[in-house]
């Protein structure tokens, strides 16, 4: 630098503006080179996003703690969670947390047995009508419940002002359903329930002591309607809540609005009761059940909370992806 | 507890739900009692008969069913410890040489079987009308469509009596 000084001061004073002009628009060419080299980032625009999604590969399983340790995660815009690898621009997609595991609980997750206790409270209450049912369904997933049963009934009826009683004898009738729960897969202490159950009831009825009036012809009678074989067909929709009390033991009630579905000949009229349908008039009914249940698979309580933990990360990716579909969305694209 | 908490109450509502759905009280006809309607032969229309008597034949102390009133319609008890039963119909408006006003007779042949019809209406008889038959003084004819031939507990009318008026 030394030596350039002398030679750079003998140098005509006209050469050494020329000489600066063309230093600082080299300086500005090297400027303008350098910026046409940075990549344009657009982020929002949605092409973008869809060739990043599909050049991006699923993490593999044995992936190392340190490329694991650099990954900065986002989410394109369908909501597909992909990772990438802040070093080498790797893509990941997020395999793990874009499908939530659909069941918490095993196919055969268990069998339980239930005694329907609403008509023995109801007679305490004065109703002479009644019967009760013992089911028991098994539990698909804690979701789906295929369930039958088998109960008896009987009545004997005798209206306020009427003068004849009526009478159902002790009969049987059977139920097969299914219930479907849709809580299925939060904890098993708490169902709410909708149900479809077909019953099917044969029974005899008869009636005593009708009096029938002198009328018009004076002609009092006291008329005794024998008895007579029935059978009547019925569908019973349910909507129920169940709660676990203590340990394998359950409380459940259940809003029924059955349906006569067929029903045999009836020459001599309808019977007041049918059972396991309930009044024949009456579509609506209740049941208060006592269950215990017999544990067939119980998934363990590590499983249940690291699917807890997986749903809630899962809720909050799915939220994410909402806002950023809506953001999307109000942008326009 | 909370959800617990929750869950109890949604059973208590449904509870109260279940509490209801019981009879409606009696609003049909008690005793299945036909009920007849008089019409015009001719123009088909619904009239009303002037100064017409109607009893049964064979009453207790001849109890009238209608005594010498206007009607356009009728109530008529068939017995049901028997399988027929008659009625007549005197027409006081009518003058004749001897007065004594004129009548037409309609005898109604039936099965009576016992029924129970409701919890709140009990038990009565449902009639099955088999044949029908009639004097012509000025009934025309006797209409009573087939599926109405079972005389049950609900009110309506399923009889229909045809004059001629002319």
């Amino acid at each position: 630098m030394k030596r350039l000084m002398p030679f750079i001061c003998r140098l005509p004073s006209h050469l050494l503006r020329v000489a600066c002009l063309v230093a600082v628009l080299c300086l500005a060419a090297q400027a303008a080179e350098a910026q046409r080299r940075i990549t344009p980032v657009s982020p929002d625009q949605p092409d973008n996003k869809v060739k990043t999604r599909d050049k991006a590969k699923p993490l593999p399983s044995d992936a190392p703690t340190e490329l694991i340790s650099r990954l900065a995660e986002r989410m394109d815009q369908n909501g597909a969670v992909v990772l990438v690898d802040t070093l080498s621009g790797t893509e990941y997609i997020d395999t793990t947390l874009t499908r939530l595991p659909p069941y918490v609980y095993p196919r055969l997750y268990a069998v339980t047995v239930g005694v329907d206790l609403w008509d023995g409270v109801a007679y305490l209450f004065g109703q002479r009508y009644g019967g009760s049912a013992v089911q028991a369904e098994l539990s698909l997933h804690n979701r789906f419940k295929p369930t039958i049963g088998f109960g008896m009934g009987a009545a004997k009826i005798h209206p306020d002002g009427a003068t004849y009683t009526y009478y159902t004898s002790t009969s049987p009738y059977f139920l097969a359903g299914i219930k479907y729960n849709m809580l299925y897969n939060s904890d098993a202490a708490y169902q709410l329930t909708v149900g479809a159950m077909y019953g099917l009831s044969t029974f005899k009825y008869r009636t005593d002591g009708a009096v029938i009036p002198p009328g018009y012809w004076n002609t009092p009678e006291v008329l005794n309607i024998p008895e007579r074989n029935a059978t009547v067909g019925f569908v019973s929709f349910s909507l129920g809540v169940r709660v676990n009390l203590a340990g394998n033991l359950s409380a459940g009630w259940d809003f029924k609005l059955n349906v006569k579905a067929h029903n045999s000949t009836l020459p001599y009229g309808n019977p007041l009761y049918v059972p396991g349908y309930g009044k024949w008039n009456g579509s609506a009914a209740g049941a208060f059940s006592i269950y215990y249940t017999i544990p067939l698979n119980s998934p363990s309580s590590e499983a249940l909370n690291d699917w807890k933990e997986k749903k809630s990360r899962y809720d909050k990716r799915k939220k994410a992806a909402e806002n950023r579909r809506r953001e999307y969305n109000q942008r326009g694209y | 507890m909370g959800k617990v908490l929750n869950l109890i109450l949604v059973a208590a509502a449904m509870s109260l739900l279940c509490w209801s759905c019981n009879g409606t009280g009696c609003t049909d006809n008690r005793s299945s009692i036909p009920l007849a309607g008089f019409y015009d032969w001719d123009s088909g229309q619904e009239v009303t008969l002037r100064g017409i008597t109607i009893g049964g034949i064979g009453a207790p102390n001849d109890t009238l069913i209608k005594d010498d009133t206007n009607v356009s319609t009728v109530y008529l008890p068939f017995r049901h410890d028997r399988n027929e039963t008659s009625f007549y119909f005197r027409y006081n408006d009518i003058e004749t040489a001897d007065s004594v006003a004129p009548a037409d007779t309609i005898t109604f042949c039936y099965t009576a079987t016992p029924y129970l019809a409701s919890e709140d209406c009990g038990v009565t008889y449902t009639y099955l009308i088999n044949k029908v038959m009639h004097t012509s003084l000025l009934i025309d004819s006797i209409g009573i469509a087939p599926g109405d031939s079972l005389i049950d507990n609900i009110e309506m009318q399923r009889i229909k009596i045809y004059f001629s008026l002319q």
